[in-house]
């Protein structure tokens, strides 16, 4: 049970890192097709994507399992962003994701996951520095009381 | 705030408050005199027993079931367990940290946020002590967060 009940709390936590890079996935995806003038996504590209995005999934709660301190590790986001780069761009490149796409579009788009990658590590640095603001605020308050 | 001083034959000290209600002051009195009063036994490697004030405890640990007391200065052994000391000296500001730390909040130089909810305590000593996921939401609700 306990074996189980940890393989469920990983498969819940991967399930939801899946489920935001598959979003993102389908969003560009449709981006595209819709400017290149297309209305339609293969069901083919769609689990292609998927099982892209539950590889890195996978791989990322491994890089960073839960309760760990990632802003900390210096070496493992090295990893995590080059795995990124190579999930995705491989992915995108190896799979014909985006058929049709010009390069200089390709260039946007390996931009776009450069500075989607940077946003969420900068989204856990704001996080954690309003986070310990307010709580060492709390601190002087309570401190400052007794 | 009226300070009256009497001097009449009694068996022991008395102090008395009276309030229409416990206010900041009054508490703030209450706790000056509990934390005089509510010395904590300890000793050390030497079996030398030392009454300490809370106010001096950086924090308490548990290793190998004996609680260690820890002050800028020395290392200590108590009998008390570390939910008691937990109940006896809350109100000044000890808080259970993790399973085996109780530690004094007035003794925490600075918080920092961490990753799962945690969050890292550095103590006027410098040493670092995390707030395991289970006690850091307690920690932010005495902090009136």
């Amino acid at each position: 049970m306990e074996y189980f009940n940890r393989f469920y709390l990983w498969g819940v936590n991967t399930k939801y890192r899946m489920g935001l890079y598959f979003s993102a996935a389908v969003f560009f995806k449709g981006l595209v097709n819709a400017l290149l003038g297309s209305r339609t996504v293969e069901i083919l590209t769609l689990l292609e994507m998927l099982l892209a995005c539950f590889a890195f999934a996978c791989l990322e709660t491994a890089l960073f399992p839960a309760g760990q301190n990632m802003l900390s590790q210096g070496k493992r986001i090295a990893v995590w962003a080059i795995l990124a780069n190579a999930v995705f761009v491989g992915c995108a490149w190896g799979l014909h994701w985006f058929p049709g796409l010009p390069l200089w579009g390709g260039l946007l788009l390996v931009l776009f996951l450069e500075c989607a990658l940077g946003a969420m590590w900068y989204a856990l640095w704001l996080k954690e520095r309003l986070d310990t603001a307010a709580l060492n605020q709390g601190l002087r308050r309570f401190q400052k009381r007794a | 705030m009226k300070i009256t001083v009497e001097h009449m034959n009694l068996p022991e000290n008395e102090v008395i408050l009276r309030c229409p209600a416990l206010d900041e002051e009054m508490l703030g009195v209450l706790s000056l005199l509990r934390s005089g009063l509510q010395r904590l036994c300890v000793w050390d490697d030497s079996r030398r027993t030392t009454l300490l004030t809370p106010d001096e405890v950086i924090y308490c640990e548990t290793v190998d079931d004996r609680v260690f007391v820890y002050t800028g200065q020395a290392m200590y052994q108590t009998a008390l367990g570390l939910g008691e000391l937990e109940s006896r000296y809350g109100g000044l500001g000890f808080f259970r940290a993790g399973k085996s730390a109780v530690v004094n909040l007035h003794q925490i130089r600075s918080l920092a946020s961490r990753e799962a909810g945690r969050i890292e305590a550095t103590l006027e000593t410098g040493e670092k002590l995390m707030v395991s996921r289970r006690y850091a939401p307690l920690l932010r609700e005495r902090l009136g967060l």
